[in-house]
């Protein structure tokens, strides 16, 4: 049997699907979910453009099969932000002129909040440490080092003043 | 520049929300009902003629619906010459030229199926080198070719060999730059859909909708209007998708004629890497007569470039060098002879800047050398000698604006030029360049035009819809047509609704390449604004009870409202005045159009000379290195880049260029190089050993924006993109000499390259 | 990228049955990194895929001062980088880890499959090598040792037999007085190979070098110790002269090839650079500490 039953929790929703053995993660969000932010770019894990946060962690998703990831929980780019509202990165990124073309965007915001999540007051080399995995051939990053220092520290105020 | 609203503001990107949740469709992301995915057969041999094609299992397999060869495909394309065709029925010129395609219901099937063509080659001679290539007895690669010269561009202005006899010194030196790929975020891909008229829609990533349009209906000998391209977000262009010029396209197309279903092909990355062009390699010999002083008094470069198995853009890239070698200082007399030679490699194309990063990667590595030599600052060399303002350069450049000095001069003081070379520190250097390049380019022999198109219609609501024809790739050129937009009709940005992409529903023009986006895209939409703001005031004139000949002295726009200058309470909304114009009898829309064609010239045919840009954009860099001698490393401390934009319209957009462009000439000065192997095959096809520099990787960027104040350009704006990438690698090649004491005169500045240069020195001693 | 049968084992056995069942046609599945490339790229095509992470205990690390460090083949990098025995004791195993490709890396691949892998360049392969790591094997028959050098049988080749499994490391704890690093010398500070790594454990005392591992990537179809350099330095004043000759004998020792990453002269000119290097920054690690 070339195909297997498995149950991925994705953007908070279970999703039933049957998959061959051989398809990947990202192939699996982009076809079958027909989730498109996260994006095929290099396809051997080698660039981060397809950056999704599995289990709490980020990992390339052109290089995890689907049958590998059964039973995870799986964030991509568009749990985000809800309609109207986006996240404290996403708007940095905007304001901070960290968006080019936009085909890293979703990958980068990705290891941004991963990085976030763990390390709330990372210094410069961390984030850069936490983007190292993930290609722009736009903008050369400072913008992007910098959107993801100043969302840090709007989610740190946001968390000192307990909201 | 003087204060606008919201001209040159930092007004965010009017796509980023789009891009920044994951919603913004590139054209990889479309899917279509029925859809069929495809792939193309290439060629393992660098050079051979094709005996025999047998596809007859292929097209057995289950799930296989077409399956064509160069039979299928009798289409005759390309850029600077017409030499390519889709498939190729006679020979193969280079490994992976491509000479069937396979559509089928999914990718798995499409490759499986091209393992059962069965292809008869019979392998010729093939050479790999340029050099080698022109010399007698070297394979043939495109019949008619003598000595395998697709093209030579030649200047030969004033009198060089009198100016070196005049010279105290004339120096020549030997430069080698090497190819590097775009890298684009987003693989080449396109879908071909034909409707039962028998239209072809054509889905592609491409810089330019209409030049594709152009090609394919010219290619296809169909009218235009039975071509459609449609380009939605592009992951990156950087030259390599101005034109639909691979073979991926027409097989597509082919196949989804004989199917009548869409297809799709998708470069995977390391078709990307391999076929998607390059920067030409190209080698260069500068020869330069110098007064003791340091004034440039002639100037003889002769290039010999690498194009690969077809031309493409390479001739286009070897005339560009050649016209800017002769914009960026102040002599007269300059010969140049450029040729863009065919070898068996696969073929190079546009890349940001096309030639113009290479022979200045040359040019000024030797004023630096020649600086040295002559015991002169090289700040104060270049100073010394260069153009101005008003000047007409020896390759016929009219500069109305020039902020050369300025660019200088700044970059000079921010890095601190002066204190660091008058304090050297041990393994650390500094160095110095500058340059030029065109903003929206007439280089097209037999194409006077240089053109861009906006339409725009305000609606009910008071915003508006402005279609451009130029694309937005990445470089914000949407958010400044916004920003212009919105500053002549006195509304705000986030009113204006941009639209690009669709060549049924946009005006026609030359897309987003050659830095023309701002200043040639946006004087189309400057000029389209102008005159909906005249519609917008005459109605509301006619509304408000205002004599016609006193609108202009009586009546202003800003936010939206039309008002009575000094009673602003005096007014009417600008929703309010486009249905008034409306809901009458005779009503009209408020709609406006505008083409622009930039005022260049061709160059002339025989001296070659031309004023063939509307503006020059100028640039320096200065760099700070410090090199490891143990190991040859250079690590890059600071990196300091200034440009004259003419006009800042978006100075965050336009920092943002700059560093992304930085970080593309990091590459190109010191790891990015595609590296073939014997048999013509490239071995570095993937990210691993394709090295573009990482976060960590990347030094402190600074940009100063000089603002020389265009009197041709939209508020005085000119092209930021491509001299951005100019520059940088020589002044880290100049750094690393101040550092360590060697000069590396062939790009990239590997840490092997700079360690065996220390040890040649070392044993020399 | 060719479809296969997958197998999830829950036990040790039931993996080495089914490889033992289905011989070459099986790959093991640890974290993908390298794996998935090689598939992709059509340069394995498994028929069978086992995967080994539902196997319990195979991603655990224990540590005790006598006992020493037991490591899991599934462990990742990233839980490697967050042990503090780890930290504590093993600083140039932590040292390489951080350089070891990117998070989204570092979160999936694991130590086992790096050394199985068995590139001659493979980060990890210094690091355990200078602490003198030993492999712990599962197969068929009983469970062996291997010490960390012998699993290297050449380039991308590891020395298990067929139905064999490598289940972890042990690695015993290191003289107290011990200090080292790692130095990989590549392009980028992230997402790279090395042209030439080098890993150094040094103990000295009273001025003289007590005991020296010396273990160097890149330059051989395997990693390899530098064992005439250690040899050398045993017993010999700590000054710059012994550190140079020493870097010089590994420079001998190792063999180098030209490939598009580098020429051999400038493996063997980095191989005596980094070398000295090393012992140096470790040598002075074990001055501050006094």
């Amino acid at each position: 049997m070339k195909k297997s039953q498995i149950k991925i929790k994705v953007n908070g929703e279970w999703y039933e699907l049957t998959v061959p053995n051989k398809k990947t993660l990202l192939d699996v969000i982009r076809e079958d979910l027909h989730l498109t932010g996260t994006k095929k770019m290099c396809d051997t894990g080698e660039c981060g453009g397809c950056t999704v946060i599995m289990g709490g962690m980020v990992v390339n998703s052109c290089i995890v099969l689907a049958v590998d990831a059964n039973g995870k929980e799986i964030t991509t780019i568009e749990n985000l932000s809800q309609i109207g509202k986006l996240h404290p990165i996403q708007e940095e990124f905007i304001d901070k002129g960290a968006i080019q073309c936009g085909f890293c965007t979703p990958g980068m915001i990705l290891s941004a909040k991963a990085l976030l999540d763990q390390n709330p007051n990372p210094t410069e080399l961390e984030v850069k440490a936490a983007i190292s995995g993930n290609f722009c051939r736009c903008t050369g990053y400072v913008r992007i080092v910098n959107a993801i220092l100043s969302a840090a520290e709007r989610l740190r105020s946001v968390n000192d003043e307990g909201i | 520049m003087k204060e606008f609203d919201f001209v040159g503001k930092d007004i965010p990107r009017v796509d980023a929300v789009d891009k920044a949740t994951g919603n913004a469709k590139f054209t990889v992301d479309l899917s279509f009902p029925n859809m069929l995915h495809a792939k193309l057969l290439r060629s393992p041999l660098p050079h051979a003629k094709i005996l025999n094609i047998d596809t007859r299992r292929a097209e057995k397999l289950p799930g296989v619906k077409a399956v064509i060869t160069g039979k299928d495909t009798p289409y005759v394309f390309g850029v600077s010459h017409f030499d390519q065709t889709p498939l190729q029925t006679e020979k193969v010129r280079h490994v992976g030229d491509a000479v069937a395609a396979v559509a089928a219901i999914d990718v798995d099937i499409a490759e499986e199926a091209l393992r059962l063509i069965r292809v008869d080659y019979e392998p010729l001679p093939a050479v790999f080198d340029a050099v080698e290539a022109m010399k007698p007895g070297a394979p043939v690669i495109h019949e008619g070719k003598e000595r395998n010269i697709a093209a030579h561009a030649s200047y030969d202005l004033g009198d060089v060999e009198e100016a070196f006899q005049k010279s105290d010194h004339v120096f020549e030196d030997h430069f080698e730059t090497q190819r590097v790929a775009h890298v684009c975020p987003e693989p080449h891909n396109c879908i071909a859909v034909w409707d039962s008229s028998g239209k072809l829609t054509f889905y592609y990533c491409s810089q330019a909708p209409d030049l594709t349009r152009l090609q394919l209906a010219k290619a296809f000998g169909v009218p235009e209007s039975k071509v459609r391209v449609i380009t939605h977000n592009v992951g990156g262009g950087f030259g390599s998708r101005a034109t639909s010029k691979f073979s991926m396209d027409f097989a597509a197309i082919v196949l989804a004629k004989k199917t009548g279903r869409p297809v799709k092909i998708e470069y995977t990355r390391d078709e990307e890497f391999v076929y998607a062009t390059f920067r030409n390699k190209f080698i260069m010999d500068v020869k330069t007569g110098v007064t003791k002083d340091g004034m440039i008094l002639g100037r003889q470069v002769t290039t010999i470039s690498d194009t690969g198995a077809y031309c493409d853009y390479g001739p286009v890239n070897v005339n560009v060098g050649g016209a800017m070698a002769g914009t960026l200082y102040r002599f007269m007399n300059y010969k140049f002879d450029g040729y863009s030679v065919y070898t068996n490699l696969p073929y190079g194309g546009a890349m940001r800047g096309l030639g113009n990063p290479a022979v200045h990667y040359a040019m000024e590595t030797q004023i630096s050398m020649i600086a040295e030599r002559l015991g002169i600052d090289p700040l104060d060399m270049r100073l010394k000698n260069a153009v101005h303002t008003g000047d007409e350069t020896v390759s016929g450049a009219i500069l109305k604006s020039c902020g050369l000095t300025e660019c200088l001069e700044a970059v000079a003081e921010k890095i601190g030029w002066r204190e660091k070379r008058a304090n050297p520190k041990p393994n650390r250097g500094i160095g110095i360049a500058c340059g030029v390049h065109f903003t929206g380019v007439r280089l097209s022999p037999g194409i006077d035009a240089d053109f861009a198109g906006a339409n725009l219609i305000v609606n009910d609501d008071g915003s508006v819809n402005l279609a451009t024809s130029c694309t937005e790739i990445g470089s914000g050129s949407n958010t400044v047509y916004a920003q212009m937009a919105a500053e002549v009709l006195g509304v705000e940005p986030n009113k204006i609704n941009v639209v690009f992409g669709d060549t049924e529903n946009c005006p026609m023009g030359w897309g987003s390449r050659a830095s023309r986006n701002t200043a040639v895209g946006g004087m189309a939409v400057k000029l389209a604004a102008e005159d909906a703001r005249k519609q917008i005031l005459s109605a509301a004139a006619e509304k408000m009870g205002i004599p016609p000949d006193n609108v202009d002295m009586e009546l202003d726009i800003k936010k939206g409202m039309v008002y009575v200058k000094g009673t602003p309470s005096r007014g009417m909304t600008i929703a309010d005045v486009v249905k008034f114009n409306r809901y009458r009898k005779d009503g009209q829309a408020i709609m406006a159009k505008a083409h622009w064609d930039a005022p260049s010239e061709l160059a002339d045919k025989v001296t070659g000379r031309g004023n063939f840009s509307s503006a020059f954009s100028f640039g320096a860099k200065a760099i700070e290195v410090e090199v490891d001698p143990g190991t040859g490393k250079v690590n890059v401390l600071k990196v300091v880049a200034s440009q004259d934009v003419g006009a800042a319209i978006n100075p965050l957009g336009i920092n943002c260029q700059i560093e992304g462009a930085v970080h593309m000439g990091l590459g190109y000065a010191l790891m990015e190089e595609i590296v073939f192997d014997q048999k013509g095959e490239v071995v570095n096809d993937h990210l691993i050993d394709y090295k573009i520099l990482t976060p960590l990787d990347m030094p402190p960027i600074e940009s100063i924006i000089v603002e020389s104040m265009d009197p041709i350009g939209p508020f005085g704006a000119k092209g930021v993109g491509e001299m951005a990438t100019i520059g940088t690698p020589e002044a880290v090649s100049a750094a690393v000499r101040d550092a360590a004491g060697v000069w590396v005169t062939d790009l990239p500045l590997t840490s092997e390259k700079v360690w065996m240069a220390l040890k040649k020195k070392t044993e020399r001693r | 990228m060719e479809n296969f049968e997958y197998f999830e084992p829950k036990t040790l056995k039931e993996a080495v049955g089914l490889l033992v069942k289905y011989k070459r046609g099986a790959r093991l599945l640890a974290g993908g990194t390298d794996l998935m490339i090689e598939m992709k790229g059509g340069y394995v095509k498994p028929k069978y895929m086992i995967n080994l992470k539902k196997i319990k205990g195979l991603d655990k690390i224990s540590f005790g001062k006598k006992e020493g460090l037991r490591i899991g083949a599934l462990v990742t990098w990233s839980t490697l980088l967050s042990s503090k025995p780890i930290n504590q004791y093993y600083p140039v195993l932590r040292e390489t880890a951080s350089l070891i490709g990117c998070p989204q890396i570092r979160n999936i691949g694991t130590i086992g499959g790096n050394i199985c892998h068995a590139s001659p360049s493979a980060d990890s392969a210094p690091a355990l090598m200078i602490y003198e790591a030993q492999c712990v094997v599962a197969g068929p028959g009983r469970e062996r040792i291997i010490p960390i050098e012998e699993i290297f049988a050449g380039v991308q080749k590891i020395s298990l037999k067929q139905g064999e499994i490598l289940t972890g490391f042990h690695i015993p704890t290191p003289d107290t007085e011990s200090k080292g690093c790692y130095l990989k010398f590549s392009p980028r500070k992230a997402m790279d190979l090395p042209i030439v790594g080098v890993g150094v454990l040094v103990t000295a005392s009273n001025g003289t070098f007590q005991d020296v591992k010396i273990a160097l990537g890149a330059v051989a179809p395997t990693p390899i110790r530098a064992r005439r350099a250690e040899s050398f330095l045993f017993g010999k004043p700590v000054n710059d002269q012994s550190i140079r000759k020493a870097a010089e004998e590994a420079m001998m020792e190792s063999k180098p090839i030209t490939d598009m990453r580098a020429s051999r002269e400038y493996r063997l000119g980095l191989v005596k650079e980094l070398t000295y290097r090393a012992i140096t920054l470790s040598i002075s690690k074990n001055i501050t500490q006094e």
